[in-house]
């Protein structure tokens, strides 16, 4: 798949039509996609549609929209008129949204053409996409691994090469693992950056959507279109967004906590090479001290699961979702069934820790110790970027891992988010940046974490970095003979 | 305490269950509990505003702004 610069410039020679870019994709996605399995929907009339309008315009002479004719996935928990929404939940098959999230129609007023829904794990709550109720998504890398989650789909199509560009949605490192998993670039914005209007709430106070490419480039492009304030989303920053910086006098923390979690040989290797390389470029890189990564994780679980549980106390089946056909005496049990039948387990068991969290019934206040211990995190990493102009880390402890390994009903869970959680709770802005891959042919990657408002300074480095490791996103757009 | 915590949650739940989210609630409890997290200033507020996450704003605007992340409690 061509990058979006490259599409753009195509089309404006005149080498290829909007509605040209829509076949061949909706081809590469018919051959491609039964292997890897990352969409759920697609919407390939709607897309040929919008296409040939944009030709139109353009044939009468209109401006091009910056995002012209550009192909785009979305996770299925982003809100679009018109077409189903279920969060990969059985709740909410059927469920249609009457309205559009906002990073979505603005991608569409820019020209952009959505052309399907991706697979995720079950309300955003997973690391692997085999939550999801509709089948899991393999690893376009290699099908027998995981892409990583919740936003596994958004990467794997990406990974995979069936587009350049995916929107992904993050709680606590939903992009940036599956980004991770899949060789690909995946940008957490700054808390606030993009509206999460018509973004099904997982945890409100962490929850952020984000573009996941192939190309550093692309995701800035599309970044551009997405931010900026939003009547319908009270949180988000009228601060404008500055575009990629080059690295001058930069110092780089190198967290040594953060070192002591990895758990695969290969990646600690890469880490240390990489900053080895920017050293030798005139950038400074100095070992640091945060607090433990595993403290973040217990905040993470502390704060996470009550949000949800008080967000998903709307699925009820009554306005909309699971509705079930048996006989029931009081409301209270025909939404207990609802929610019983309709739910995956993971999700139900969040929304009973998280329950519990809420209401510690003469318990320890663990919600409590989570807020608190918060802001302290939050005061630690402003306190760390007043010295040092971004944080680089590895983007998670282990490569891709088999699928059906994953670690069961337990906080280990959160394990290959570790390094991800700081920024989600936080609102700082990060990067997954591909690193090549390694001796399995799978994807590494690393971690850039920057202060508010740094989206810019992080496509900086990530730029700096592709040019002098050689190292970049790792796209496997190659056919395979056996289907799985 | 499964009846009620079936009330709260609006979910059917078996033994089971409830005996993992007590294992979780451990784990979170060792997690939580280690030598630096006794340190919590009680002067901390207890409820993370909006100010936490953004920088561009002044921090005592916030409660009068009503912008708070409060999460509601089951009573």
């Amino acid at each position: 798949m061509l990058t979006v610069r490259e599409l753009l410039l195509r089309q404006d020679k005149g080498d290829i039509s909007a509605e040209e870019i829509i076949s061949e994709c909706q081809k590469e996605v018919s051959i491609r996609d039964p292997l890897i399995k990352g969409f759920i929907y697609t919407s390939w009339q709607r897309a040929r549609e919008k296409a040939r309008q944009i030709d139109q315009d353009r044939a009468r002479g209109g401006d091009r929209p910056p995002l012209a004719g550009i192909p785009v996935a979305i996770k299925d928990n982003l809100a679009r008129s018109g077409e189903p929404m279920t969060c990969c939940s059985r709740f909410l098959k059927g469920f249609y949204p009457g309205y559009t999230a906002t990073a979505v129609s603005r991608l569409e007023k820019a020209g952009a053409i959505i052309i399907g829904r991706t697979n995720m794990d079950e309300l955003a709550m997973g690391s692997s996409t085999e939550n999801s109720c509709y089948f899991p998504t393999h690893n376009p890398h290699n099908p027998d691994y995981v892409p990583g989650g919740s936003s596994g789909g958004a990467a794997a199509v990406v990974g995979g090469g069936l587009v350049p560009l995916s929107l992904g949605s993050e709680t606590g490192g939903s992009i940036r693992q599956p980004a991770a998993f899949c060789g690909v670039y995946g940008l957490r914005p700054t808390y606030g950056r993009v509206s999460r209007f018509g973004l099904t709430a997982y945890a409100s106070s962490l929850d952020q959507v984000g573009p996941l490419s192939g190309n550093l480039e692309d995701l800035w492009l599309v970044l551009k279109e997405m931010a900026g304030p939003d009547e319908l989303d009270a949180t988000t920053l009228k601060e404008p967004l500055k575009g990629p910086e080059d690295p001058d006098d930069w110092r780089i923390g190198l967290p040594r906590e953060y070192l002591e979690h990895i758990q695969d040989p290969e990646i600690s290797r890469r880490v240390q090479e990489i900053a080895a390389e920017l050293e030798k470029a005139g950038v400074v890189v100095e070992e640091i001290s945060l607090s433990d990564p595993t403290r973040a994780l217990a905040i993470y679980s502390s704060i996470v699961p009550a949000e949800a549980s008080s967000n998903l106390a709307r699925l009820d089946g009554i306005r909309y979702g699971l509705q079930s056909d048996n006989n029931y005496e009081t409301w209270e049990q025909f939404i207990r069934e609802n929610r019983g039948k309709g739910l995956g387990e993971e999700v139900r068991n969040r929304i009973i820790l998280g329950t519990k969290l809420l209401n510690p019934e003469g318990e320890e206040d663990f919600l409590a110790r989570g807020q608190q211990a918060r802001r302290e995190l939050k005061e630690e990493m402003q306190a760390i970027f007043k010295e040092f102009d971004l944080i680089l880390s590895p983007a998670t402890p282990t490569p891709s891992f088999k699928m059906g390994s994953s670690p069961e009903h337990s906080l280990q869970r959160f394990m290959s988010d570790i390094f991800a959680i700081p920024a989600s709770l936080t609102g700082l802005p990060a990067l997954t940046v591909p690193a090549g891959l390694n001796s399995k042919k799978l994807p590494l990657a690393i971690q850039l974490m920057g202060p508010w408002g740094s989206e810019g300074r992080l496509l900086g480095l990530a730029r700096l970095l592709e040019r002098i490791t050689g190292y970049g996103p790792v796209v496997n757009d190659t056919e395979r003979e056996e289907p799985l | 305490m499964s009846r009620k915590l079936e009330r709260q949650t609006a979910l059917p739940i078996e033994q089971e269950q409830l005996d993992l989210i007590q294992k979780q609630l451990q784990e979170l409890g060792e997690s939580l509990s280690g030598p630096e997290n006794n340190s919590f200033s009680e002067d901390k507020s207890l409820f993370l505003t909006l100010d936490c996450l953004r920088e561009d704003r002044p921090r005592t605007n916030s409660w009068k702004a009503g912008m708070i992340f409060k999460v509601p409690r089951l009573r």
